[in-house]
């Protein structure tokens, strides 16, 4: 009786099983994946609950108010946008499922902004086998443009760290010869990218990298790591860090009255550092950007970001939502190329066609453009300082653009 | 065999042998199909039966609580990609399936070390302790990575089929069948263990340390013995993941991952083989709900598949307590086996909902309370000697 | 030297913020035998409420911003409020079950409070206002200033954490050990049958026990949010930590959550200055695996004394 009643919970939890594993299955039987005659669907894999959530979800709504926006104003090649956002917890596994999805059963026509290293790391290989367009990868990795010969479906968006790094350094040895440098970075490939092309930018006979001081993301503290690099002379003060760790960096050095230059990855550059460090504090740091800081509402640029964001449900104005916006309107720009041919091929040509395209919320003087051999979207920097309490960019726009 | 187990096994292979894998070639064969997602979906669902069939051995059947057993499945993943990325086992097949015993056995034998210093461990220090080792791992990954690629993580690539299976299978299939396969001699595996001397000697150890170690069981070396049993699965379960996924990095196997296995065999089922499996099949479906909340249009928020996910959690366990499969056994009227009979009759004696006296050494299965007489069968069941 | 004093002396700076935190997961734990995930995040969340009545921003309405030590005090009755809630709702259903049970409960409670805050508040981070400077009867408390010790510095607002930490670690001691409150609590723990038996309402004290730990909660939340800065995952490493100073120190005592904590923010501050590349000259170890280390530490402590340092040794009578 035992062992026949055991068959039968078995079979019963199988049953369970099966049924949930028919969920309806909905998929519109365009010709063109992704493509009928009134919209266009994309996909993206992003987390959307959990720790990274907190910080990455405004990028996604900012993308969805964007796209709402254009399909306001008629859409793109008549037809809506239509962005499938899916959540996968930061996970790659969890991002391999919900990509597989996207493509298999919601059949979307590309995946765009897949956000995240290692989870995009998990997909990429699969979308170039599916020949699913897998474009502006919203991670800072150079992978996604580094071999378009063997992913030639993968387009990244923002500059990688590793050339990030590489500016960065050439920037101190050009401005601050002969004084010891220090990073400071996040022990993961965020930091570790930073630190290998921080290391190949510096000049070696100029300067000297005296200490490198690593931080978990699920530290409490840096002032251990502060105190290092005081202790071993460093002059000047890299920081490869969120921008909570950031502030810590600056507030403590300010406090243990140690003011070194002070030189941070463009994941810094948004307004609301100066709420997390007082403006007298922030003054004369460094950082490098690419986008135009939010708080210039007197650019047309910025108002209309605002104005879109408030109309169609967007996120707060920031940095996070600014990239959305900037990641958006270059879809909008690589579709319209290619209603023509409106297929996952043709919007590859189109976008691997894109040439000197500014996106409007990018500082002026930086470009998007794109080839064949030429997989990295931004590719150009601008160095900020801090002073009186906003970002304030100068200098020259400093490019890694190989192609014309 | 009755007829009713021989139409439940036919049942079960038409489901799992042919429905899955093959219902899109033939659909006048099944009522509706099942596209190649969702087959993706069945691989995963037995590649995560295989880790929580071992974190059930030793959480659920031995008493120990481990909240690190992402380091096992690290530990198997890493050996296999690094075998099939710089040491060419990705050449054939043969070799790449290699690396799924050969990865179980690298994690077993670092469970086994791991579980040595565990015997002085007991409850929320025995937690604290493998939580610690699950924090730990990313560190350690991210440091050695002349051995582990670091932060880049290794993407692996496949090997194209053999030439026999070719034909017949594409790539989304034979990983399916492999999982598939896995999945269920792990199973009989665990199923074995359950029934046998160890099974009855983990048990006998996790409702009373003391009288089994009175009825002559060695308790050291069993309870290491689950531990390096529980992290063999774990490590095969890591290199299943690498044919699956074809990704590892650091930050694929931390604290949060290791926490939902644990809930995913408590959701499922404590000291339960079907209760691995349908905890498994729930951590894979129950992100669906969200979509199937947008489909009926109701409020679906960016934050709502978390909160879900927390409120599942919670009113699963409230309101049932033995998990899935618990509920699963009383739904087909099943008599609840020796093995789970300690925590009904346990269970029974507190009263479910009433605050019970609760005895500080054991923490994954309730002990019979100090001053308890050995829990007797209550009325109507018979002892029975299979689980 | 002065390197060395002074990673010690940052070390119980951040030491003290994991013991505060321990202190209120030991609390839960001797007066319920539970293991509560969700510490962290319910500290989190009364932390958010203490921001919204600090910013005057309530969930869209805008009321007058508040002095902080009032907006602090009603965050402490929010805080045992929903503490108490929670235990009647949420956890009083699972009482009596196997512990594993009732952890996966403060496992779901987790991933609520996470993004329920997340929903409520986005995720930005947000700057938390530190408590303003005190001054009474010549010593500061709080503040933007530093005391020097010798070659050392602390800041005003660390050296208050520890005052406070110690202080309510005191007061934990004496309110277990001496209060006839605290005796019926630790009486429920052990065995809730015989405490019955004794006049002792249980449930009451299960309900005290979850609020006064969210309580402790409340106030390391708000004096770490200005550290760290606010925002859903803020308690994520601290709640780690913290699990890994209340199991060195051992659950059931109060003191050890505290001297736990130090000893882990100096061991980790130590070992990630002195294995730097300047310091020992090899490739398998260095400051990125101070994490690694300090855990080692603790479970090295927890071989010799299974019940951590101050831990109770638990008699198993057959």
């Amino acid at each position: 009786m035992n062992k026949a009643g055991h068959r039968r919970s078995l079979l019963l939890g199988l049953a369970a099983a099966l049924l949930a594993l028919v969920a309806a299955c909905g998929s519109d039987e365009g010709k063109v994946p992704g493509v009928t005659d009134s919209e266009i669907v994309l996909g993206q894999h992003t987390p959307l609950s959990g720790s990274y959530a907190a910080v990455y979800a405004p990028i996604a709504s900012a993308q969805q108010a964007y796209f709402d926006y254009v399909n306001s104003q008629g859409g793109v090649c008549g037809r809506s946008i239509v962005l499938k956002v899916e959540d996968d917890f930061y996970d790659p596994a969890r991002a391999l499922d919900v990509t597989k999805r996207l493509v298999e059963q919601d059949k979307v026509l590309a995946i765009v902004g897949g956000l995240g290293t290692a989870p995009h790391s998990a997909v990429y290989e699969y979308l170039n086998e599916k020949r699913v367009p897998d474009l502006f990868v919203s991670s800072g990795a150079r992978k996604w443009g580094s071999d378009p010969k063997h992913f030639p479906y993968t387009i990244g968006f923002i500059t990688d760290y590793t050339s990030e790094g590489a500016i960065i350094g050439k920037y101190i040895s050009a401005h601050f010869p002969g004084q010891k440098v220090g990073l400071l970075y996040q022990n993961d490939d965020f930091g570790k990218d930073g630190l290998a092309g921080l290391r190949a930018g510096v000049v070696a006979e100029k300067n000297e990298l005296v200490s490198l001081q690593s931080y978990e993301s699920s530290d409490v503290d840096i002032r251990s790591q502060v105190l290092n690099l005081r202790d071993a002379g460093v002059e000047v003060v890299v920081g490869y860090s969120l921008p909570g760790f950031s502030a810590q960096l600056i507030s403590g050095a300010s406090r243990m009255g140690w003011k070194p230059e002070i030189i941070l990855s463009y994941v810094n550059t948004d307004p609301v550092m100066f709420e997390y460090v007082p403006k007298e504090v922030m003054e004369g740091v460094l950082a490098t950007g690419y986008l135009i800081p939010p708080d210039r509402t007197d650019e047309t640029a910025i108002a209309q970001h605002r104005q879109i964001m408030g109309d169609h449900d967007g996120p707060q104005p920031s940095n996070y939502s600014l990239y959305g916006q900037a990641l958006a309107e270059t879809v909008v720009k690589v579709l319209g190329d290619t209603c023509g041919d409106l297929t996952r091929e043709g919007l590859l040509r189109a976008a691997e066609s894109l040439r000197g395209f500014h996106a409007s919320v990018l500082l002026q003087g930086i470009d998007i453009n794109l080839g064949p051999s030429d997989h990295y979207a931004i590719q150009a920097l601008q160095m900020h300082r801090a002073a009186g309490g906003r970002w304030e960019p100068f200098g020259e726009i400093v490019s890694l653009d190989q192609s014309g | 065999m009755t007829r009713r187990r021989v139409i439940g096994f036919a049942l079960l292979a038409f489901f799992l042998l042919y429905w899955i894998p093959f219902s899109h070639i033939f659909p006048d064969w099944v009522p509706f199909q099942l596209g190649s997602y969702r087959i993706f979906q069945a691989t995963t669902i037995a590649m995560w039966a295989v880790v929580a069939l071992g974190l059930n051995l030793l959480t659920g059947y031995n008493g120990q609580i481990s909240l690190g057993h992402g380091a096992f499945v690290a530990i198997g993943a890493y050996t296999s990609a690094i075998l099939m990325s710089d040491y060419g086992w990705d050449n054939n097949w043969l070799f790449c399936c290699l690396t799924i015993p050969v990865g179980g056995l690298i994690t077993g034998a670092v469970g086994f070390l791991v579980g040595v210093p565990a015997l002085r461990l007991t409850g929320p220090y025995l937690a604290v302790a493998t939580l610690a080792l699950a924090m730990s791992t990313p560190q350690i990954l991210y440091k050695y990575e002349g051995l582990t690629h670091g932060s880049q993580g290794i993407n692996v690539t496949l090997p194209p089929l053999p030439g026999v299976v070719d034909s017949v299978l594409n790539q989304t299939q034979w990983l399916y069948f492999l999982a598939l396969a896995i999945a269920i001699i792990m199973a009989i595996v665990a199923w074995n263990i359950v029934r046998s001397r160890l099974g009855r000697a983990f048990v006998a150890i996790r409702d009373s340390e003391i009288a089994a170690q009175a009825m002559g069981i060695s308790v050291p070396r069993f309870k290491t013995m689950a531990f390096a049993i529980s992290a063999f699965f774990a490590g095969v379960c890591g290199a299943v993941y690498v044919q699956i996924i074809g990704f590892v990095s650091p930050q694929s196997f931390g604290v949060l991952q290791s926490i939902n296995y644990l809930t995913t065999v408590v959701v499922g089922g404590l000291a339960s083989i079907l209760g691995s499996i349908l905890g498994a099949a729930a951590y894979v479906l129950v992100p669906e709900i969200n979509g199937l909340l947008e489909q009926l249009h109701l409020p679906a928020t960016d934050q709502a598949p978390g909160v879900i996910y927390g409120a599942s959690l919670v009113l699963v366990m409230i309101f049932m307590p033995y998990g899935l499969a618990g509920s699963m056994h009383r739904l087909g009227k099943m008599k609840i086996p020796l093995v789970r009979q300690n925590l009904s009759d346990f269970a029974r004696q507190i009263g479910l909902g009433g605050s019970g006296p609760r005895a500080g050494s054991s923490a994954a299965a309730p002990a019979p309370p100090k001053d308890a007489h050995p829990p007797r069968p209550p009325d109507g069941e018979k002892d029975s000697d299979s689980s | 030297m002065e390197l060395l004093l002074q990673q010690v002396m940052t070390g119980l700076a951040t030491g003290s913020v994991y013991g505060l935190v321990a202190l209120a997961i030991v609390l839960i734990y001797r007066s319920t035998d539970v293991i509560n995930f969700a510490q962290g995040q319910m500290a989190m969340f009364t932390t958010f409420f203490a921001w919204m009545l600090l910013d005057g921003s309530v969930l869209g309405h805008h009321i007058h911003p508040m002095q902080f030590w009032i907006a602090f005090t009603l965050t402490l009755v929010f805080a045992s409020i929903m503490g108490a809630l929670l235990e009647r709702i949420v956890i009083r259903p699972v009482e009596g079950r196997p512990i594993l049970t009732i952890v996966i409960v403060t496992l779901g409670l987790f991933a609520i409070f996470e993004n329920l805050a997340t929903w409520s508040w986005g995720g930005i981070p947000k700057a938390f206002p530190p408590p303003p400077e005190i001054h009474v009867s010549g010593i500061t408390f709080f503040g933007d200033g530093a005391l020097d010790i010798g070659p050392t510095v602390i800041s005003y607002h660390d050296l208050t954490i520890m005052l406070v930490a110690v202080g309510i670690m005191i007061a934990l001691y004496a309110f277990f050990q001496y209060t006839p409150v605290g005796l019926a609590m630790r009486g429920t723990a052990q065995n809730s049958v015989a405490a019955r038996l004794m006049g002792i309402r249980v449930g009451n004290m299960l309900t005290l026990g979850w609020a006064l730990s969210a309580l402790v909660g409340a106030v390391g939340g708000m004096l770490i949010a200005p550290l760290v800065l606010l925002q859903p995952p803020m308690m994520m490493g601290v709640l780690l930590y913290a699990f890994a100073a209340a199991v060195l120190g051992g659950m059931d005592s109060a003191p050890g959550a505290v001297v736990g904590g130090l000893i882990l923010g100096i061991v980790e501050n130590l070992v990630g200055t002195y294995t730097a590349k300047e310091y020992i000259h090899v490739d398998w170890f260095g400051p990125e695996l101070k994490l690694t280390a300090a855990l080692l530490v603790i479970v090295l402590v927890l071989l010799v004394r299974p019940t951590g340092l101050f831990g109770r040794r638990t008699l198993r009578r057959v």
